[in-house]
């Protein structure tokens, strides 16, 4: 055995000495310790990864026996022993609180939109779904709290109770503390805006929390940013607001809202605009109307409309 | 015993805590540790105590524990920042060592490690750290001596230095870059 490894296991041995809250060789403790500089750090890394330990393992399932050193006159000594510092008790409770219930929920109901056509719905619960067009969520009659948007676009007015309000968006789910938010869903990105009261992003990872007026988009990272509180969910009455957006997610936003295909090219997918587009069921007075705000040459085939950059009279 | 009882065996053991201090690692930094402990020492919600000796031993290693795992803490988050390619700001609100926490939980290291070495050593090990049953009662429990719920104990605990060991090495969790500030953002 190596000189480290000895030190090691005497410093393990003195850590599980310590851990009896009647230990009282503290002098023992001392001449050890003074014995070699090496010996504090040694120490110090094995009491951390005890701490670490309750922290790092799962509760058990079955209750927990009572400490056999519980005397019940001396509170304090019982203090002592589960104050092994307020860092681990805090460890040890959120290890308890933050145990993820992986058993998922299984869904026995879709609702699906077609594209460009727009639901309401309300749940057993009394949340009120508001669905934009080609989106499909699912839930079960058992969990009724429990939604999962597989993709396509929602806005959540939950009606509030006890039990939280969850919904789980590809890698991404969002519990609800309030009650209006807005949840968005396509390939790789998600996208919550918040109108009322607040969301939990990934109560058991991140735990960002979304408030009214603001925005997180999740994709390869995760932006927080602002939003108008007030045109959260406009699309529900044809309008689409934006700060900042980019012509690919507005022709994106558009399928969805008018059920028919519409494409950026690549060269014009990355300009960004700011600005209000009120959906017309003129289709040729909408694309009209896009082309104009977005600087695009809008175009209608078989396959749906493209947006294409304007050939250049001046570049 | 009184507060006061413990205010008497802090004064009365000023130089042995003082040197206990040191030798836990303290240095030069003691005597302001002691200072630290001495406030902890005369907060109004003490209780009384048995052996108030013991107490303020067990609150002095606490004191040292708690600041190396500080200083742990920040140099691993400027080893993070130092590493990361854009002067990011996390935006959470949570403290990152209650997401790590979260994450090791989640990735199930420990446990696997604990129960590679056996389901008599595993349940020791429970029974002792997350149950917090004595050792002699452990030893009763399992039909073995004393002696061997230590050897038990002594391989568990190697296993959990490795796995912090390895935890530390990396991310705490997968963790994605928070980016604050951004309205509709452009990908």
């Amino acid at each position: 055995m190596s000189y480290a490894e000895e030190r090691q296991d005497a410093a393990i041995g003195w850590v599980i000495r310590l851990r009896d809250p009647e230990f009282a060789q503290w002098d023992s403790f001392v001449e050890w310790l003074e014995a070699d500089v090496a010996h504090a750090a040694a120490y110090d890394t094995v009491a951390i990864a005890d701490v670490g330990a309750a922290a790092m393992l799962r509760p058990a399932a079955r209750p927990v026996a009572a400490p056999a050193f519980a005397v019940p006159a001396l509170r304090t000594t019982r203090r002592v022993w589960l104050g092994w510092s307020a860092g681990a008790i805090a460890a040890a409770l959120i290890a308890a609180v933050a145990v993820p219930q992986l058993v998922p929920a299984q869904p026995d109901t879709v609702v699906a939109t077609a594209a460009g056509e727009k639901r309401s719905i309300v749940l057993a619960d009394g949340t009120r779904v508001d669905l934009n067009g080609g989106t499909r969520l699912a839930y079960a009659a058992a969990s009724p709290r429990e939604v999962r948007l597989d993709v396509g676009e929602a806005l959540f007015s939950v009606r509030h109770s006890a039990v939280p309000f969850t919904v789980t968006a590809g890698d991404a789910t969002l519990r609800d503390v309030g009650t209006v938010f807005n949840v968005t869903r396509s390939a790789g990105r998600t996208e919550v805006a918040v109108a009322e009261g607040g969301v939990l992003f990934n109560p058991e990872g991140e735990k960002l929390l979304v408030s009214a007026g603001g925005k997180l988009v999740v994709g390869d990272a995760i932006e927080v940013g602002t939003v108008d509180a007030a045109s959260v969910g406009a699309w529900r009455s044809g309008r689409l607001v934006y700060h900042g957006a980019t012509v690919g997610q507005i022709a994106a936003d558009l399928s969805r809202n008018i059920g028919e295909t519409v494409v950026a090219t690549p060269a014009a997918r990355q300009a960004v605009f700011t600005g209000t587009i009120v959906i017309d069921s003129d289709r040729t007075r909408l694309f009209a109307r896009v082309s104009g705000l977005l600087g695009v040459e809008a175009t209608h085939g078989a396959g749906g409309w493209r947006l294409a950059p304007r050939t250049p009279t001046l570049d | 015993m009184t507060v006061d009882g413990l205010e008497a065996a802090f004064m009365q053991n000023r130089a042995p805590l003082l040197r206990f201090l040191r030798a836990r690692g303290g240095g030069d930094d003691a005597e302001d540790l002691l200072q630290e402990l001495w406030l902890k020492v005369i907060r109004p919600d003490s209780r009384p105590i048995a052996s108030p000796t013991a107490y303020l031993y067990r609150m002095a290693n606490n004191l040292m524990l708690d600041r190396r795992r500080s200083i742990e803490r920040a140099m691993r988050r400027d080893r993070e920042w130092a590493g990361s390619d854009d002067a990011v700001e996390p935006a959470s609100a949570v403290p990152s060592a209650e997401r790590i926490v979260a994450g090791h939980q989640q990735l199930g290291l420990a446990d696997r490690a604990l129960d590679a070495l056996g389901e008599r050593t595993a349940t020791i090990f429970r029974r002792f750290r997350l149950d917090g049953v004595g050792q002699r009662e452990i030893a009763a429990e399992q039909g073995i001596s004393l002696s061997a719920v230590e050897k038990n104990l002594q391989r568990a605990y190697r296993a959990m230095i490795e796995t912090q060991r390895a935890l530390d090495a990396e991310p705490a969790a997968p963790q994605r870059p928070v980016i604050e500030g951004a309205r509709d953002v452009v990908r």
